[in-house]
């Protein structure tokens, strides 16, 4: 009975761990991202999905810039621990957290699109004309245009995993250019952190 | 609702003519049996239709023209001329298997010309052989036997369920950024549908306890759901809104053939 009572005693930790050790769990590698560099392309939404225009001709009705923002990191690994009897094949708990996670230095808190050229009646050259651009987003649950104006509110544009570091959002005119069929934007992108990406578009042809 | 009186009246006169010329003979060849056992099959013609040419026929889990298989049906006779029926129907139709396409190719049909077309619905996909429309039904049935024929007059009720689901679709604009979302709601929706239905079943004995019969069945329900169709614009939420109604008298004709098995 003695002997049964020291053997409980000495398999006691085994078979605590046997109850809480972990699996082999992938070592979570977290990704420091930051938004580094930024470009801007005219894009021709005449067609079923926006593209990028192949010319400075592009239909005013279907006129849009994708902004394509490039997020760069800093990988630090945090070591898995280690199981001092039970190996982790054997392991009874699973709660692995993300392989992967990743945090965001900063965020974008502003896009300004200005028109370089006049652009409308009360809306000459150098004008921010931001107010006239929108944005869709397909999986957005009110499947509604957004003006641009509200879209940073309270979320971000994604990249679309961490193995494809690239941001591209589509911002599309919803109000033609009256005063003319040559037009030209400027960009510019507010970061949280104080930076300011800026960029300008070729002179475009916008034609009916 | 005249045609369901001028059917049930019809069937009443069959039915008592026959009784009229039954002489009762005291050296039947067969007994008058308790339990029948109705396997059959047969096609629904539609008398008049419930479906038209609408984009929302194809969220509808229901055919006008199909074909039926008895599930269960089976009669309990409690007196010598009278018993009760319970007889529960599958129907069967190729409609459901291309309802989707069919929806993209209608709304491509209707708005193809300005706009491209992504179309969704929540109909079932599992389906195989397109079967979901069933009819359950019971009712009291008079039981006249001569020989080897078996005339049975029946006056039925009981429903006839279908679903109704939702659809929608994107339209992007060609050659502009605008885009229009376009949904399809059911509103109203009733999916029992109470149907009355006067039938008559004439058999043939081809052995001691099976015999060969034929039923024909007039079912008559109404219909009361409707459809909202909107169409709106994403940019600034202007939505056009259409009612398209599904408030219709459904007759159908049920002709099929089977067995009757005697227990």
């Amino acid at each position: 009975m003695r002997l049964q009572k020291v053997l409980f005693l000495l398999l006691l930790p085994l078979l605590a761990q046997f109850l809480a050790a972990c699996c082999d769990c992938l070592s979570t590698t977290v990704k420091n991202l930051t938004h580094c560099s930024f470009s801007i392309s005219p894009i021709d939404n005449s067609g079923a999905a926006p593209v990028v225009a192949q010319s400075t001709a592009v239909p005013r009705e279907a006129f849009g810039i994708r902004l394509t923002i490039l997020l760069k990191e800093n990988i630090c690994e945090a070591a898995p621990a280690k199981n001092l009897f039970i190996n982790s094949a054997y392991a009874a708990s699973c709660n692995c957290d993300d392989d992967m996670q990743h945090t965001i230095k900063s965020d974008i808190e502003e896009i300004r699109i200005y028109a370089l050229k006049d652009f409308a009646t009360g809306k000459p050259a150098n004008t921010d004309i931001t107010e006239h651009f929108y944005v869709y987003m397909p999986d957005d649950l009110k499947n509604e245009f957004t003006p641009l104006t509200f879209f940073l509110e309270g979320k971000q544009p994604m990249f679309p995993s961490l193995n494809n570091l690239t941001v591209e959002l589509d911002m599309l005119l919803m109000t033609p250019p009256t005063a003319g069929s040559e037009q030209q934007f400027k960009v510019e992108v507010l970061l949280s952190d104080g930076r300011v990406f800026e960029s300008e578009t070729s002179v475009l042809e916008l034609v009916p | 609702m005249k045609s369901l009186i001028v059917v049930t009246a019809l069937l009443l006169i069959v039915s008592f003519s026959a009784q009229g010329q039954y002489v009762p003979e005291p050296e039947m060849n067969f007994k008058f049996r308790k339990w029948y056992i109705k396997p059959a099959a047969g096609v629904n013609i539609p008398l008049t239709k419930l479906l038209g040419n609408e984009i929302t026929d194809n969220l509808i889990s229901y055919d006008d023209n199909s074909f039926y298989w008895q599930v269960i049906s089976g009669n309990y006779f409690f007196d010598r001329k009278w018993g009760v029926e319970l007889t529960c129907q599958t129907g069967i139709s190729d409609r459901f298997l291309n309802r989707d396409k069919r929806f993209t190719r209608q709304i491509e049909g209707k708005y193809g010309n300005r706009f491209f077309v992504e179309a969704t619905t929540e109909n079932d996909d599992f389906l195989v052989f397109g079967d979901n429309i069933d009819r359950i039904l019971i009712g009291i049935v008079h039981r006249v036997q001569k020989r080897k024929l078996l005339l049975m007059p029946k006056f039925l009720f009981g429903i006839t369920p279908f679903y109704t689901n939702s659809g929608e679709a994107f339209l992007k604009e060609k050659g502009t950024n605008q885009l229009l979302h376009l949904t399809y709601e059911p509103k109203k929706v009733s999916e029992e549908n109470f149907t009355v239905a006067p039938a008559v079943t004439i058999a043939y004995r081809v052995y001691k306890k099976t015999m060969l019969n034929l039923d024909a069945m007039y079912s008559f329900y109404l219909t009361d759901f409707e459809y909202t169709e909107s169409l709106r614009n994403t940019l600034n939420n202007r939505t056009q809104t259409r009612i398209i109604l599904y408030d219709k008298g459904v007759s159908t004709l049920t002709v099929g053939a089977g067995l009757i098995i005697e227990i």
